[in-house]
């Protein structure tokens, strides 16, 4: 018995069904529509009133450049509104993260989703002993390897720290380390231009020179800002070498309510906001276009004992906030969650 | 299930500052099943199976039928979750969800072995890693 027999059409005629095929993706709405608008609206208030405090000249210089009010002496950028709509207008709704070759490729926004390994732990669990102890460059290459075994796993967040190198270098020979393990999109953890300039090299040299680099982002930068509301030359110069260079930045906040943003979700989600835009704006005065992605993990301090929360209601609550925040701005996000 | 694109954490023990690669690949289990409730559920003639159902029920059962064939591998099927009896797992050991998860780990430690790069492109990463290092004096 068939479903396209002529019987069966007649006997399901009278049955509502529209004949149609459909797939509703699960989605949770922490916010109406509204409620999102007055979101938005009180992180363009911060940005135009409170600013963000921004360390570097060079930063600064450019944010300047592209219309913010910008002190100096105070080291403080405020945003005009208008800067940070045009930012928002112009950073690409979906970013692809290059793996070394295109089987590996992940396309992220728009509806899309995928996992992602946690970075950066300085310690790890040893294989063989199960005992604690500080990770070394061998252990990434591991990881990598690993990671690039797991199906779920579409982005490989730098996992862990080479404590068995110098610290000035240190990222960069992570870097190398996860290139040489795993197929997958790396994240270069890197906290200067010296080093991002490096990591942009290692990752040209994978996939044939900076030309093609450009537009196959095989590494992308992972910076936090300092909350509340500062951009430090950690997240500064990594963001301009790799917006330069055509590739992915990553701005991942993380705000703890009670300590570096107002107790209340809704305020800790206006400063993670804030601090988000004002990094998409710089990539985005780099250079029109670049490609970025937004989210980092935000959730309450306990106030009895000082912790962060984490599996905390509020945590869930801020971070698919956020993301719905991110698909009010048609930017793609990176949040935690697993 | 907000809608985030990229969801991340996997492995991670201790508030961000340990990785366990047996955590690792029991987040890949559990986010496959994540992967899966989010998908939703696929509406059609065919998921609806009402011909089936009217050839079938209420005296027959549906494990033979070859609409059942058709669609099983298309049910979530974890590899580290046990879904038996606890007879069946103390005959196996009565081996935990974090053992087997190492199982699984050590099995991908010793055999995984992706294509490596070129041996010209590893030389190459090797020294723009130790010209960064000349360069910040730690050579």
């Amino acid at each position: 018995m068939s479903i396209d027999s002529a019987k069966d059409e007649t006997t399901l005629a009278n049955s509502g069904l529209t004949g149609g095929d459909r797939r509703d993706r699960l989605s949770v709405r922490v916010f109406g529509d509204d409620e999102i608008q007055e979101l938005h609206a009180g992180a363009l208030w911060v940005l135009e009133h409170v600013g963000v405090l921004v360390d570097s000249t060079e930063a600064r210089r450019i944010f300047a450049a592209g219309g913010c009010d910008v002190d100096d002496e105070s080291r403080m950028v405020k945003f005009p509104p208008y800067v940070v709509q045009e930012a928002i207008a112009s950073a690409p709704r979906q970013v692809t993260f290059a793996g070394r070759d295109v089987d590996h490729d992940v396309v992220v926004g728009d509806g899309s989703m995928v996992f992602q390994n946690f970075g950066i732990a300085p310690k790890i669990v040893d294989p063989e002993t199960r005992v604690i102890r500080p990770s070394t460059k061998d252990d990434i290459e591991t990881c990598a390897r690993v990671c690039d075994a797991l199906p779920e796993i579409g982005i490989f967040e730098m996992a862990l720290t080479a404590e068995d190198k110098p610290p000035a270098t240190a990222n960069v020979h992570s870097v190398e380390a996860a290139l040489l393990g795993g197929r997958k999109p790396v994240c270069a953890a890197t906290l200067t231009t010296a080093e991002t300039e490096a990591c942009i090299d290692l990752a040209a040299a994978v996939v044939g020179g900076r030309q093609k680099l450009s537009t196959r982002s095989l590494i992308y930068a992972g910076v936090c800002p300092l909350s509340p509301l500062r951009l430090t030359p950690d997240l500064t110069e990594p963001t301009i070498a790799m917006a330069e260079a055509g590739l992915i930045s990553t701005f991942l906040s993380e705000v703890m309510s009670g300590a570096t943003a107002p107790i209340t979700v809704a305020g800790s989600i206006v400063v993670h906001a804030a601090e988000m835009l004002a990094s998409v704006s710089l990539a985005q005065l780099v250079r029109r276009g670049t490609p970025v992605v937004v989210g980092g993990t935000s959730g309450p301090m306990d106030m009895r004992w000082g912790t962060a929360s984490g599996g905390a209601p509020e945590f869930a609550l801020c971070n698919a906030g956020l993301a719905q925040l991110a698909r009010f701005w048609a930017l793609p996000s990176m949040l935690a969650g697993l | 299930m907000a809608g985030a694109n990229v969801i991340y954490g996997m492995g991670m023990i201790e508030a961000g500052l340990v990785l366990d690669y047996a955590g690792l690949v029991m987040d890949n289990e559990f986010a496959s099943m994540i992967r899966k409730t989010v998908e939703g559920v696929h509406v059609s003639r065919e998921t609806l199976a009402l011909d089936v159902i009217a050839e079938l029920a209420p005296l027959k059962d549906f494990l033979s039928h070859e609409h059942t064939y058709r669609h099983m591998r298309s049910q979530s099927s974890p590899r580290l979750l046990d879904r038996r009896l606890r007879e069946q797992w103390e005959e196996d050991g009565s081996r935990d969800l974090y053992e087997r998860a190492w199982d699984e780990a050590h099995r991908l430690l010793e055999t995984h072995r992706p294509e490596p790069l070129p041996p010209g492109v590893i030389a190459d990463l090797r020294s723009i890693v130790d010209d960064a290092d000349r360069a910040a004096g730690v050579a």
